[in-house]
């Protein structure tokens, strides 16, 4: 999901919600499964982020420096995307939300939407994976 | 079989989405009331002509990927679609009110398309997948933004 914080644009990142977080829960009660969705959530913010990094307009290249990735303390959620903190740090207009999604006169220049759409299937290919493990192992009488 | 594997849906699936969006009268009343009478929305591809009068849609950047899916042992892509509204209200309000238009419209819709043959493709009905709304810098503009994503375009396999 992409979220903006403010109108004035707070930040601009996407998370990854929902399906491991979720799935990972349900079956905390395997401890490798668990550990399985946050190398998975952690990988997939990396590759994301790199992507990111490789594919975004570059002019002065603080954009490119400054892409992120960060993994809250439950580590099943990765933010990727930029702070608008570095940007007023260096005088600079929160301008990130311009090039994901364009301006009146200028097409979007998506680097980040593109890097999440193609790094989605990925992650829930992993994700079901370790559900389907997980599965297994309880038919299995573990 | 494959009936024609090398050949990529996005153009067919702009066309369709333009298409659905035209010949809906709905959108019409939502525009602003200052700016040109149409029967059908102004829509355009990528960007539109610097001065178009507000408000309008722009069917923007698409991603087209290899799909997982083999429905009916054909072939098949995945595909998303962003959609831009631009509207001279300076607030949120039309951009969301022109948006909610287009979700009602295309969110898990099933899409009339064709190929470059003519030849009709199926459709996986997408969904909205991103929806904001941001200034636009200059000042005179509201843009609001609609992803529509994991439309699985496919033909069947002969």
């Amino acid at each position: 999901m992409a979220r903006q914080g403010s109108t004035n644009g707070v930040e601009l990142q996407l998370s990854y919600r929902n399906i491991a977080a979720t799935i990972a829960r349900v079956y905390s009660v395997y401890p490798e499964t668990l550990a399985g969705a946050r190398q998975a959530v952690a990988e997939a913010g990396e590759r994301i982020r790199d992507r990111t990094k490789a594919t975004v307009r570059v002019d002065t290249h603080f954009m490119q420096e400054h892409v992120e990735s960060f993994i809250p303390p439950e580590g099943l959620t990765v933010e990727v995307g930029w702070r608008e903190s570095d940007f007023t740090a260096a005088d600079l207009p929160f301008y990130p939300i311009f090039q994901e999604f364009g301006t009146i006169y200028v097409p979007a220049n998506p680097a980040l939407s593109n890097a999440y759409a193609e790094e989605k299937p990925r992650l829930q290919a992993e994700v079901s994976r370790l559900v389907r493990e997980a599965i297994e192992r309880r038919r299995g009488g573990e | 079989m494959l009936t024609n594997p090398a050949q990529s849906f996005a153009w067919p699936l702009d066309r369709a989405v333009a298409a659905v969006i035209e010949g809906d009268t709905g959108i019409g009343g939502l525009l602003d009331p200052a700016g040109p009478r149409l029967a059908s929305p102004p829509v355009w591809s990528n960007v539109a002509i610097r001065g178009a009068p507000l408000d309008y849609i722009v069917i923007g950047e698409s991603t087209e990927g290899e799909s997982a899916a083999t429905p009916f042992g054909g072939y098949a892509r995945d595909n998303a679609l962003t959609l831009h509204v631009w509207t001279r209200d300076l607030s949120k309000r039309s951009a969301l009110v022109i948006l909610s238009r287009l979700v009602t419209l295309l969110h898990r819709r099933p899409l009339d398309l064709v190929d470059d043959a003519g030849a009709p493709l199926r459709t996986v009905v997408g969904e909205f997948s991103i929806i904001t709304v941001v200034p636009d810098p200059s000042g005179e503009a509201t843009h609001g933004v609609g992803r529509l994503a994991e439309i699985v375009i496919f033909q069947r396999g002969t």
